[in-house]
């Protein structure tokens, strides 16, 4: 066999073989083009091994024809790989090159214009001579390889993690095959410098598509490759040890004795079968699935990192997801109790269609939580026994095939249920040792964000509370005015009050009470206007051109009055011409309402509160919040953006405030910091950058 | 006829109030303050004082306290912005007579002056 048919041969078989392998394995539209393209190239190798085994001419061009059945196809199919691969919409252009790769195929399987004769070169086969037809189809086969790989280089910087480096393979991988393939056609154009081999580059080619779908998950198939790469490891290992067993026996007891040297075996199987197979599975984690190797580490530092997160929403989803993404379970779905209602409730899935599953107290599934400190687990894993059946049916429902217990000073306080890991791997104790611990961890999370939202919620009602205060003088005075106008007129009405009054006169009064009820309620109106913009509770983050002037007007209306009754003397020094910053309107009336509200609890009878603003040289805009209250000892400075630190008493606020107000300050992209001495007073100072006026 | 002092810092209000007690026979004094009322209670000496528990310069158990303590025989109407147990309790124990919860309502007004 010359070099050409063996080049051709390797192409072939490699070619085929990852085409059998995408066809089996690969799901996607990409991969039935992968397996297209792939055809195409083995179909190329195999005539060109045919060409190469050829002794005569006719039996060459045979193999030049069945060749370019492949050849023809190769160019289109790539180019269709690739537009599918990076989401181009060329159907037109795919579709018109399918329909001139079926007219050259026509012309190479009916006729003779394309490929008709051929010279004998290298000492050694028949190599086909190019006619014009045969020109014109290589021209639009470069072309369209050409603007492949244009299209790939294209996307590569636009591609980030996966995708990236599934792009790199796959430039990489196709063009050295390409130039592989395509060196072979030097000769054609009785270009003889090089002997064409090739197609061995095709071959490659092969090899670094595969690299790419079992390392980058050009094709999920990683359970597939692991479990033949163990069972075939540990069948070579159950076999090496019989070989060698009976080799052993034949060599000291001077014959063959298969009964002994098969016992010998067995003993030896019996006592490493195990410990090999953890090897095997973990050395394939290692070498060719390192991230899944790698997920005991990601989720550990998880742990590490969850416990300072305080937002429950947060812990959980962040938690989901990590599971989500290295476990790769079917469901996973996280229950917290409902302290009021004393039930599990759902509070996020992943994987899992009915989201009102509750548990109660009795459940069989809570019960065995609450009393055992293990997971329940439907079967045996490690020497760890399963639930018993009537958990297991309850677990079922959740199509969980684990649940760990969130357990806080021993109270059940939530749990997480597991499904089935979609690799079809069971989970093994090294599985629930980590599973444990973020568990645990998880528990404190949970606990800790749970006591910030009862402590915020606590806060917004001491809030609502001030606000309150300020609601009953804004709108019940007003309502009290109106409603003691009407009352006394129609009394007076009623006990002849109006008798001796001219018609005028009456009419007279009449416009008088209702002129001032009209004004009493647009001030009812006012206000109203002004608590619902500003209890008005903002999710999103939205910047927009601020006036300083008035948001500290809107945030005096809910709580000016309050101070007011409270004596305590408001000041505003701020200019009217003082720029505007950029911030969430919402955002910044909750700063000044938290800093004004604290600057008036601070105070203790009678005081006064300065609100100034101006504009700095340096392109911000100053605002100072100046009480003349007690004051901040110094010793409690450094605590006082704390969460839950206070200085006040415990009706006045719980010390989540100025913690939240720090927050959001810098959020809205400014600083905050103050300056304070026991008896004076306290000043807050604010500073936000201008914001941009258009 | 009765004298009645009105102390509350919504004018508007004191008007129509005062208006309505002159409805059912009684002679009506007004203040917006602490202050003012003091001059009042010393100067005109009313029978009854109605007074507001806000007020911009002094609190009604302030007005309470010291008209109890000089003209015990001066009836004393708490009148306070809404309605809290607590309050009510408290001003009893200052020395109140009533503790009256705005909105007013006249005829209400009416019935409980004359009872005093």
């Amino acid at each position: 066999m010359n070099i050409f048919a063996l080049a051709g041969l390797s192409c072939g078989i490699s070619c085929f073989i990852l085409a059998l392998f995408t066809f089996v394995y690969g799901k996607l539209k990409i991969h039935r083009i992968l397996v297209v393209f792939n055809i195409a190239v083995a179909i190329w190798g195999i005539g060109c091994f045919i060409v190469g085994q050829s002794k005569t001419e006719e039996l060459a061009l045979f193999g030049w024809k069945f060749a370019h059945i492949g050849g023809i196809f190769v160019a289109i199919s790539f180019f269709h790989l690739v537009s599918v691969f990076c989401d181009l919409r060329r159907r037109n252009i795919i579709l018109f090159s399918y329909g001139i790769g079926l007219f050259f195929l026509y012309l190479n399987i009916f006729t003779n214009i394309l490929i008709n004769k051929t010279r004998f070169i290298f000492n050694s086969l028949y190599y086909n001579k190019v006619t014009l037809p045969f020109c014109i189809l290589a021209t639009f086969w470069f072309l369209i390889v050409i603007s492949g790989f244009f299209e790939l280089v294209k996307f590569l910087p636009l591609s980030s993690g996966n995708r990236h480096m599934q792009t790199k393979y796959i430039i990489t991988g196709f063009l050295i095959g390409f130039i592989g393939g395509t060196s072979t056609f030097l000769p054609e154009f009785k270009i003889d410098i090089l002997y064409p081999f090739g197609n061995f580059g095709v071959t490659l080619y092969s090899f670094i598509v595969t690299y790419a779908i079992l390392r980058h998950q050009l094709l999920d198939i990683e359970v597939v490759i692991k479990k033949s790469l163990v069972f075939a490891g540990m069948f070579a290992f159950v076999f090496g040890v019989v070989v060698a067993m009976a080799m052993l026996v034949a060599h000291f007891l001077g014959g063959a004795n298969n009964l002994l040297s098969l016992a010998i075996s067995a003993l030896i199987i019996t006592f490493t079968l195990r410990p090999v197979e953890t090897w095997l599975i973990n050395s394939t984690d290692k070498f060719l699935f390192q991230k899944r190797y790698e997920y005991k580490q990601i989720l550990k530092a998880f742990i590490d990192e969850v416990i300072t997160v305080l937002n429950l929403d947060e812990v959980i989803s962040s938690t989901l997801e990590l599971l989500g993404k290295t476990i790769h379970p079917y469901t996973s779905v996280v229950f917290i109790l409902n302290k009021v209602e004393d039930r599990f409730q759902l509070y996020s899935s992943l994987g899992l269609e009915d989201k009102n599953i509750t548990f109660t107290s009795e459940s069989k599934l809570v019960s065995y939580l609450k009393k055992s400190d293990k997971p329940a687990i439907i079967k045996q894993i490690d020497g760890i026994t399963g639930a018993n059946p009537a958990v297991q049916e309850e677990m079922l429902k959740l199509k969980a095939v684990l649940v760990l217990p969130l357990k806080l000073h021993d109270d059940l306080i939530g749990f997480i249920s597991l499904g089935k890991k979609k690799s079809d791997e069971g989970y093994t104790k090294d599985d629930l040792d980590v599973l444990l611990d973020l568990a645990r961890t998880e528990s404190i999370a949970v606990g800790n964000a749970q006591l910030l939202t009862e402590a915020a919620q606590a806060e917004r009602r001491a809030a609502i509370g001030t606000m309150a205060a300020g609601i009953n003088h804004e709108i019940g005075n007003p309502l009290n005015i109106i409603n003691t106008k009407i009352q006394v007129f129609l009394t007076g009405i009623q006990r002849g009050f109006y008798q001796n009054k001219s018609k005028e006169e009456v009419i007279q009064e009449c416009e008088a009470i209702l002129n001032e009820t009209l004004s009493q309620s647009n001030r009812i109106a006012d206000i109203t206007r002004r608590l619902s913009n500003f209890a008005k509770p903002s999710k999103e983050f939205r910047p927009q051109l601020v006036n300083i002037s008035e948001e500290i007007d809107e945030t005096l209306a809910v709580l000016g009055h309050d101070l007011e009754l409270e004596r305590i003397k408001i000041e505003r020094h701020i200019p009217s011409d003082l720029p505007r910053i950029s911030a969430d309107k919402h955002e910044l009336q909750q700063i000044f309402f938290n800093l004004i509200r604290n600057a008036g609890q601070a105070i203790e009878g009678t005081g006064t509160i300065k609100i100034s603003a101006v504009s700095s040289s340096n392109g911000k805009v100053h605002i100072e919040i100046e009480d003349t209250g007690k004051g901040i000892a110094e010793d409690k400075m450094h605590r006082i953006f704390e969460p839950f630190f206070t200085t006040k008493g415990p009706t006045k606020g719980t010390g989540l405030g100025l913690s939240i107000v720090r927050q959001l300050v810098w959020r809205n992209k400014g600083e905050i910091s103050f300056k304070s001495q026991v008896g004076v007073g306290t000043t807050f100072i604010l500073e936000f950058p201008r914001g941009a006026e258009a | 006829m009765k004298k009645v002092l009105i102390v509350d810092d919504e004018l508007e209000f004191i008007k129509d109030f005062a208006k309505g007690l002159e409805m059912f026979g009684y002679e009506a004094y007004k203040a917006g303050d602490g202050e003012s009322a003091f001059n009042i209670i010393e100067n005109k000496k009313p029978d009854i004082v109605l007074c507001d528990y806000k007020l911009p310069d002094i609190e009604g158990d302030k007005i309470l306290e010291r008209t109890k303590k000089n003209h015990p025989e001066i009836k004393f109407v708490m009148v306070t912005a809404y309605y809290d147990e607590a309050v009510e309790k408290r001003m009893r124990n200052l020395g109140a007579d009533e503790v009256v919860f705005k909105p007013i309502v006249l005829t209400e007004i009416e019935a409980l002056l004359a009872k005093l």
